[in-house]
C-alpha cells in the first residue's frame, strides 16, 4: 500500500484546501516580513502548484502526473481556484500560467555582500480574506472530487490523492462531529493503493503557542476539543511517510502519527506540506 | 526553497557560487531551460568554454560523493528563497549529444531499428558489468542514445561503488525495470543484473517481434513486467524465449530465462552476456571440438570457445559447421563466423555435417539427407 511509482499510466492527485474567511486578515510572520494570513497561504499555496508542476517538467516537456484541485471556502461559498470545477492536470494548469509575480528585498548572503534579490512566484488565484467559514460545504465538494477521481478506472491503481487543508479556526456551517463525518468520507475514498489521505493544518499568527505537528496518539492525551476534532478529521500517515515525520519530529519519535498539525507557524506548516507532498519525489 | 527558487539562482548575477564562478545555463525566453529529477533540476550550461550538465540538488543525498568524486560540489550555490534560503549540492559533467532510449524507443517502428539499439544496449551493459561503478537505476530513461547508436548511462544516483559496501541503497530503481525482491538492503555489484537482463531481452525480442514495443510512444511502459515475470504470470515472456530459441540467439535465450529468477543477482549474467560480442569468441583452429561448461554446450579449442558454451547439445563440428540444439530448435553454426546458419523448424534434429551433406530427420521421424551448398543457399535466401 501507497508504494505505487507515479507514472504517466499512474498519475495521483492533489488537493489543497484553503480556508479564506475573514479571520485571515490577521498578520504573521513570513520569511522576512510579515503580512495577513491569507497572503502567506496564498503564496505557500500558489508556490506549491507551481513547485509540483516544474517537478513534471522532464526531457520530452511537461508530463501528466498529477491532478491538481485548489478548493477556497469563504462568505458562503466554496470556490475552485484553478478556474474550473475539480481536478486539472499539471498540463493544463502550466498551460494557463500566469506571469510571475516578483517581490524584491535586501538581503545578506554568504560572501558577506548585501543584494537586492528579486524572488519570484506564480499566481494562480489572489489572497482573500473575507466572511464566514463554510468548511463543511468545502469539505462536501473535496468528498465528491476525491470519489470521483478515484472512480477512473485510469487512477483506480494510482498512489491515492493527497488533501492538505489549512484552516485557522472552526466551520461556521457544521459542528465538531458533522466535520469529523465528512472527513472520515474523504478518508474512505481509495484506489487499489491505499485511501486518500486527509492533512488538516491549523495555523496561528502566534509563534508563542505550543505547536503540535504530525503527533503521536500519546501527545494528544487531555488536548481540548478542538485538538480532537482536528485529529479525528486527519489521516494517520502511512508508514512511508514515517522516515520523514521522524527527521521533522525527531527520531525518538513513534509512529504513528496523525497528518495534521495545531498552532502551526508558517514553517510548521511548510514541513506539513513538503511530507504531506512526498509523493511528488516518486515521480517515474 | 522551490524549483523555481533554483532556477533564479542559476541565472542571477548576484549569486553565489563555491567554485563554479561563471557558469552560464542555456535559456529561452531569458529563462534557464531545466528539467526536474526526483531529487534534482538540471541544465545544460557553458562552464569554461565546454557545454556541461549542472546537477542541482532539491534533496539531501549521503553517498554522492563516494559516486562521483570530485564531480560532485557540496555546498556549491546560494539558492536565497522567500521560504528559507540554504546552499545548495551540485554536479557538473559533460554533456552528451542524443536522445533518451526512452525516446528511441517512441521513435523506433520496425524491426530493423531495433537491432543497432539491441547491439548498442549489450554493448553498454558488458562495459557497465565490467566496471566497479554499478548504476542502480537502468531505465529507458537514464540511458542516453547517440547517433552512432553507443549508449552512455546517465544518473548515478542510485549507484553502488565498492566504498559503500555494507550500507543500505537509497533509491531501489525504477519498479518497471527492478526485480520485485529488490529493496535497499540488495546494495552491492549485482544491483544492475536484473535490469540489464531485462532491458537486454525486450530490445533483441524486439529484432524479432517489434509489436513489442507499438504502445512504447503512449504507455512509456515495457509490454512485459517484471513482478508478472517472476511470478509465472507472462505468457509473452514464454513466446520470447520461443523466438530466441528458434532463431539460434543462445545469448538472450539465456538471458531472458534468467528473468523467471526469484532473486535478483543473477550470477551467470556477466559471463552470458559477454557472449553477445563476437570479439570474445576464440578463432577456430584444428583442434576445435565440443564441450560442455555448466552444464551447456560449445566448441572449444587451446585459444578459447569459438562456439559459446550456452547450448542445450552439440556434435563436435565438422567440416567448418557445427549442429546445436536449444530449446527444441536444431541450428546449424559456422565454426569461422561463430554465426547461425541455418536454422531447422522446431522436432527437427540434425547429424554433423559429413562429405557436404547433412541427415536430418523431421518431425514426423523421416529422414532426408540436405547438401550443405542448398541448405546455405536456402538460408541466405
Amino acid at each position: 500500500m501507497y508504494s505505487q511509482e507515479i507514472t504517466r499510466q499512474h498519475r495521483s492527485a492533489i488537493v489543497i484546501v484553503l480556508d479564506r474567511s475573514g479571520s485571515m486578515q490577521e498578520q504573521i510572520c513570513f520569511g522576512q516580513g510579515v503580512m495577513s494570513k491569507a497572503e502567506a497561504l496564498s503564496i505557500i499555496a500558489n508556490t506549491l502548484i507551481a513547485e509540483i508542476i516544474d517537478r513534471c517538467r522532464r526531457t520530452d516537456g511537461l508530463r501528466h502526473y498529477y491532478d491538481i484541485a485548489a478548493v477556497g471556502y469563504s462568505n458562503n461559498s466554496v470556490e475552485m481556484l484553478l478556474g474550473s470545477e475539480g481536478f486539472q492536470s499539471v498540463i493544463e494548469i502550466d498551460r494557463h500560467r500566469p506571469a510571475e509575480r516578483r517581490k524584491a528585498r535586501e538581503e545578506l548572503l554568504p560572501n558577506g555582500e548585501w543584494a537586492m534579490v528579486e524572488h519570484s512566484y506564480t499566481e494562480w488565484f489572489e489572497p482573500k480574506a473575507e466572511g464566514n467559514t463554510p468548511m463543511y460545504e468545502a469539505l462536501l465538494s473535496v468528498r465528491d472530487m476525491v470519489a470521483e477521481w478515484c472512480e477512473q478506472p485510469e487512477n483506480r491503481d494510482s498512489f491515492p490523492p493527497v488533501v492538505i487543508h489549512i484552516t485557522d479556526g472552526e466551520a461556521s456551517d457544521c459542528d465538531h462531529r458533522e466535520l469529523i463525518d465528512i472527513c472520515n468520507q474523504i478518508k474512505r475514498q481509495a484506489t487499489s493503493d491505499g485511501n486518500a489521505l486527509l492533512l488538516n493544518v491549523h495555523i496561528t499568527a502566534n509563534t508563542h503557542l505550543p505547536a503540535i505537528i504530525f503527533p503521536m496518539p500519546d501527545e494528544l492525551v487531555g488536548a481540548g476539543r478542538y485538538v480532537q476534532t482536528l485529529a479525528d478529521c486527519s489521516s494517520i500517515m502511512p508508514s512511508v511517510f514515517d522516515d520523514e515525520i521522524r527527521k521533522l519530529k525527531g527520531m525518538t519519535a513513534t509512529p504513528p502519527f496523525l497528518g495534521m498539525g495545531y498552532n502551526a507557524s508558517v514553517i510548521d506548516l511548510l514541513s506539513i506540506i513538503n511530507i504531506g507532498s512526498r509523493s511528488v519525489n516518486n515521480l517515474k | 526553497m522551490t524549483i523555481l527558487d533554483i532556477v533564479n539562482a542559476v541565472k542571477a548575477p548576484y549569486t553565489v557560487w563555491r567554485t563554479l564562478h561563471g557558469i552560464e545555463p542555456l535559456c529561452r525566453d531569458g529563462r534557464p531551460i531545466f528539467i526536474s529529477g526526483n531529487a534534482s533540476v538540471l541544465f545544460k550550461v557553458w562552464h569554461e568554454g565546454r557545454l556541461k550538465m549542472l546537477k542541482c540538488y532539491t534533496r539531501k543525498h549521503p553517498y554522492l560523493k563516494e559516486i562521483y568524486g570530485s564531480d560532485f560540489l557540496p555546498r556549491e550555490v546560494y539558492v536565497t528563497s522567500l521560504l528559507g534560503s540554504q546552499w545548495v549540492d551540485c554536479l557538473l559533467y559533460d554533456y552528451i549529444e542524443g536522445k533518451t532510449l526512452d525516446e528511441r524507443l517512441c521513435e523506433a517502428s520496425q524491426a530493423g531499428d531495433y537491432a543497432p539499439l539491441a547491439a548498442g544496449f549489450d554493448r553498454m551493459a558488458n562495459r557497465l558489468l565490467a566496471a566497479e561503478r554499478k548504476h542502480g537505476d537502468l531505465n529507458c530513461e537514464n540511458i542516453i542514445v547517440d547517433s552512432d547508436n553507443q549508449f552512455h548511462p546517465i544518473d548515478f544516483d542510485a549507484a553502488f561503488v565498492p566504498s559503500l559496501a555494507g550500507r543500505p541503497s537509497v533509491e531501489v530503481g525504477t519498479t518497471a525495470y527492478q526485480h520485485p525482491a529488490r529493496n535497499e538492503k540488495l546494495f552491492d555489484q549485482h544491483i544492475d543484473d536484473y535490469s540489464i537482463a531485462f532491458i537486454s531481452t525486450l530490445l533483441n525480442a524486439a529484432v524479432f517481434d517489434p509489436s513489442l514495443f507499438e504502445n512504447f510512444s503512449s504507455t512509456h511502459t515495457p509490454a512485459i513486467l517484471p513482478h508478472e515475470i517472476v511470478a509465472g504470470h507472462c505468457n509473452r515472456l514464454d513466446s520470447i524465449i520461443d523466438q530466441f530459441a528458434r532463431h539460434g540467439d543462445a545469448v538472450h535465450y539465456r538471458i531472458a530465462r534468467m528473468l523467471t529468477s526469484q532473486w535478483p543477482r543473477l550470477f551467470n549474467l556477466k559471463s552470458t552476456i559477454a557472449y553477445s560480442d563476437s570479439g570474445s569468441l576464440a578463432d577456430s583452429s584444428e583442434d576445435d571440438s565440443l564441450e560442455q561448461e555448466g552444464g551447456l554446450w560449445g566448441c572449444r579449442n587451446s585459444s578459447g570457445w569459438v562456439v559459446a558454451p550456452l547450448y542445450d547439445d552439440g556434435f563436435d563440428p565438422t567440416e567448418g559447421y557445427m549442429v546445436v540444439s536449444l530449446g527444441g530448435y536444431t541450428h546449424l553454426i559456422s565454426i569461422e563466423s561463430h554465426r547461425v546458419v541455418h536454422s531447422f523448424e522446431k522436432g527437427t534434429t540434425a547429424k554433423p555435417v559429413k562429405d557436404g551433406q547433412l541427415g536430418i530427420r523431421l518431425q514426423d521421424g523421416s529422414r532426408q539427407s540436405i547438401s550443405l551448398d542448398a541448405l546455405l543457399q536456402n538460408s541466405s535466401e
